[in-house]
């Protein structure tokens, strides 16, 4: 049964005075582009072309080869076989600085930013405007323009702030500003909305509008495809590192999209089953971080997804880490299945059969030169073995019943981690969680970057997660996921819970107007 | 997860999934083939080299570093690193000498203390890093001084000399040989074999990598990190204790000045063994490898006539040399 408005397509306001694209030139042109890696064909005579002023999306399932062909674009990568043409001249891409120098600028999948470094200095990282005959940086300016070129993109934040000290979405964000600082001729976004919140993506699609009126040509990949629609001009599907179409946005839908991608027919979106909630699972009580958390209070029930729904900044993930034991609490009360719990380490919360999926795969989720296998056991070494031991090929028999599962492209279980699509080691850090002997689950943002396909998969394991008797609380910037799939919903807004709903009836326009209501709880924080 | 197999269409994934991997084997490859060509180089110019005899003899001279080298990749997997591992075994050595001969402890007690000294001192480190939240660098920095400082005042500076006059029995660990293998080479390959098991086979092996890889993460996972590490740093002084036994068997003595600078032979066969000092990736294969190759180069140096002064510029180049080769294989990753 499908229960949310699935089609969340916003109306796309084309801008009728740019050029229509099909008789534009191609600026970017990619021939029967080739690239393998150890044990697998990540592109396979690809070809591909970039019109000016256009947007160009770029869909696939993970691991199709999306970011493989953006690595090649931003001379990371160089191509086994094939040829790229920038304005009808072969170019050889060799190094980061070449591609930029020729105009192409790069929003990558992973953040890469400068952690200590503040954020005006990551934006104008290597094209620092200088002053004076000694080339000195001129800081005044580069923060002035920083923060002017983050109004742009709506983010109101002082460009002085370490970037080590922002979440995933605001890093994001820098990571777009950085990219826009370029004026580059060709710019390319790998998933720039996969951590941010439709606010945010709505304000960079206003940018990208604008940059296309312009004349610049734009690569979008996004597994949204509410978001192709909505900015896209042409698209392009991969599937196993083949091309498999491209098509004029206008002339397909997103169904014959998902349809291209996968290989076949998705039937649901979100598979929701209805569950009884049986007894409390957990019961927190006025838990308050001072300047974070205030007085929030709620329970989840076995057999229940509760899900929780608010802004950048609102407080969810602060949430979640509180009640994890990673960040201490200044008061207030957590009870499980009845009884007081103090927790004061993740070690603790899982001995009480709490798990965190956390929102940051690259920084907490993963161990990134650890195989795929070892990230899926490192939470459950109960499920590998005796106190002391934990053979090998005890976790590769383990991890490779997930890797079946959750459809987690590898060569085999013994791969790096570091070496996965974005998406698939998302599915990495979901298995890791899901073998725990977990029966509270918090998931944060569980399907960022995770495929349409795989996504309907992580949504049946957790209905079996809910069937088993187990509480999950979900934290997701997706609206249509959330309604899609919650039980019952709060909305958070400046470190508080301001609403519940109920995820039968509540709508988009519903958790919008209580997430963003007139903001004077922030000043309170401030 | 019983049902988690839910999935009908068998996509891509599981196809791509009987691809077989290459990795870890490749990661050693290098500094075996490296070893090879060495070895079949100075063979050329000195054909002894291959002799039985000139082998074991290289065999011999690996072992102090290998074992040494065992412990230290536990070590810097967990991104870590031991400075002080001269300096433990020094006095480790000199506990056992002054046992023996200042307070005329038989032999099997004064080497089972001999080896539980080197344990000791590995605990105090791993505390010092654990509950002082001390880099490790700077902290075995300070206890290389205050180990080597110990050993010196326990003997007012002096060596104890002639150990088998008083301990016949003390010669099985370092000089007697054993169906002609010496027993450097035996011990070595015990101390070796119980660390790529624990390494491969334990969840403190499981663990050393994951710390080393993202300490965040694996914090995140539940994981008790100054438990593991504490253990990791107590199987370096564990290591380092055997080699202090070994070592003054094979030297007859007990001297507070033995093994200084053993640290950086150890972490440059780690290193050269292809283990990234960052942590989280390497193999205790490489390691050994890497004590090898250093043998080999010295002893192959040696039979050509070329002076000590240069052999330490050659050590010096190859370590250099091993870090650049395993920089372009990633590169090409
Ligand atoms: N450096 C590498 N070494 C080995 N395999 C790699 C490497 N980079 C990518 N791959 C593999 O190539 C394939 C394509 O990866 P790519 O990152 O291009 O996928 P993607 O389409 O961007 O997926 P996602 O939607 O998950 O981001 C994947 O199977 C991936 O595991
Ligand atoms: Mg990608």
């Amino acid at each position: 049964m499908e229960r949310a408005d699935t089609d969340a397509a916003m109306p796309a306001p084309r801008p009728s005075d740019s050029s229509s694209p099909s008789d534009a030139q191609p600026v970017l042109e990619l021939r029967g582009i080739c690239k393998r890696f150890p044990g697998v064909v990540a592109l396979d005579h690809v070809g591909f072309d970039l019109r000016l002023g256009e947007v160009h999306v770029l869909v696939g399932e993970n691991g199709a080869g999306k970011s493989t062909l953006v690595k090649i674009l931003s001379g990371i990568y160089q191509p086994d076989e094939g040829e790229i043409l920038l304005d009808g001249q072969p170019v050889t891409l060799r190094t980061p600085h070449e591609a930029q120098r020729l105009g192409i600028s790069t929003v990558h999948q992973e953040l890469n930013l400068v952690p200590h470094l503040d954020i005006g200095r990551n934006i104008f990282l290597g094209r620092e405007p200088t002053r004076g005959p000694g080339g000195l940086v001129d800081y005044p300016t580069l923060y002035r323009l920083a923060e002017e070129q983050l109004r742009a993109l709506g983010i109101a934040i002082d460009p002085r702030r370490r970037v080590r000290t922002l979440g995933v979405a605001l890093q994001q964000m820098v990571e777009i500003a950085k990219a826009l600082v370029a004026d580059a001729r060709v710019l390319i976004l790998d998933e720039p909305t996969a951590a941010i919140t439709a606010e945010e993506a709505e304000q960079l699609f206003r940018i990208v509008d604008q940059l296309r009126a312009r004349g610049t040509a734009i690569i979008l990949i996004s597994h949204h495809l509410e978001d192709a629609t909505r900015a896209g001009d042409r698209v392009t599907v991969l599937r196993d590192g083949k091309w498999v179409a491209t098509m004029p946005m206008a002339e397909t839908s997103p169904r014959e999209m998902i349809r291209l991608m996968v290989g076949r027919e998705l039937t649901q979106q979100f598979p929701k089953e209805e569950t009884k909630p049986g007894e409390v699972a957990l019961r927190v009580e006025g838990l308050t971080r001072r300047g974070v958390l205030h007085d929030v209070t709620f329970e989840v029930r076995r057999g229940e997804l509760l899900g929780i729904a608010g802004l950048v900044g609102a407080g969810r993930s602060e949430l979640a880490r509180a009640i994890f034991g990673i960040d201490p609490i200044d008061a207030g009360t957590i009870t499980i299945h009845g009884k007081p719990a103090r927790i004061t380490s993740p070690r603790e919360a899982i001995r009480h059969g709490l798990a965190l999926l956390p929102e940051d795969r690259k920084q907490q989720g993963l161990v990134l030169p650890l195989s795929v296998a070892d990230n899926i056991v490192l939470a459950a070494p109960n499920r590998i073995g005796t106190k002391v031991g934990a053979p090998p090929a005890a976790r590769q028999s383990v991890a490779r019943r997930f890797i079946g599962a959750l459809r987690i492209r590898t060569p085999s279980a013994r791969q790096p981690v570091r070496l996965l699509s974005g998406g698939n080691q998302q599915k990495v850090v979901l298995a890791k969680w899901l073998l725990t002997e977990a029966d509270i689950f918090f998931f944060d943002e569980p399907t960022r970057g995770i495929d349409v396909g795989a996504k309907v998969e992580v949504y049946r394991l957790m209905n079996e997660l809910l069937e088993r008797g187990a509480a999950i609380v979900m934290i997701s910037s997706e609206l249509p996921e959330v309604l899609g799939m919650s039980d019952r919903i709060l909305v958070m807004r400046g470190g508080r819970i301001v609403a519940e709903l109920d995820g039968r009836t509540a709508t988009q326009e519903e958790i919008m107007a209580h997430a963003a209501a007139a903001d004077e709880s922030m000043e309170a924080i401030a | 997860m019983s049902g988690s197999a839910r999935i009908a269409t068998e996509g891509a994934a599981a196809r791509q999934a009987r691809l077989p991997a290459i990795g870890s084997f490749w990661q050693t490859a290098g500094p075996l083939a490296s070893l090879f060509v060495l070895g079949f180089a100075i063979w050329l110019v000195e054909p002894v080299f291959l002799s039985q005899t000139n082998l074991l003899n290289v065999a011999r001279q690996a072992s102090l570093t290998a074992i040494l080298g065992t412990g230290m990749t536990f070590v810097i997997l967990t991104g870590g690193v031991d400075l002080s591992v001269g300096s433990m075994v020094a006095l480790a050595s000199v506990s056992g000498g002054y046992l023996m001969i200042q307070q005329g402890w038989s032999m099997w007690p004064a080497v089972a203390v001999m080896v539980l000294v080197g344990g000791l001192c590995g605990l105090f480190n791993g505390l010092v890093i654990t509950l002082g939240r001390i880099p490790p660098f700077i902290a075995t920095l300070g206890t290389m001084q205050i180990f080597r400082g110990a050993a010196l005042q326990l003997t007012a500076g002096k060596p104890f000399f002639d150990i088998t006059k008083t301990h016949p029995q003390f010669d099985i660990w370092g000089t007697r040989e054993y169906a002609g293998i010496p027993a450097p080479v035996i011990i070595t390959l015990v101390v070796f074999t119980i660390g790529f098991l624990i390494l491969r086979y334990t969840r403190l092996g499981l663990y050393t990598y994951a710390i080393g890889g993202n300490e965040q993460a694996t914090r995140f996972s539940g994981v008790n990190i100054n438990r593991y590490k504490l253990g990791v740093y107590v199987l370096m002084g564990l290591a380092a204790g055997v080699a202090a036994v070994m070592w003054s068997s094979r030297l007859n003595s007990t001297q507070p000045t033995v093994a200084t600078g053993e640290e950086l032979n150890a972490i440059a066969a780690v290193v050269i063994g292809g283990t990234s000092l960052f942590g989280g990736e390497g193999t205790i294969v490489g390691t050994l490898i890497g004590a090898l190759l250093m043998a080999v180069i010295r002893n192959g140096l040696t039979l050509m006539h070329v002076s000590a002064f240069y052999q330490q510029i050659v050590i010096g180049a190859v370590v250099i040399l091993a870090v650049l080769i395993d920089r372009l294989q990633r590169r090409n990753a």
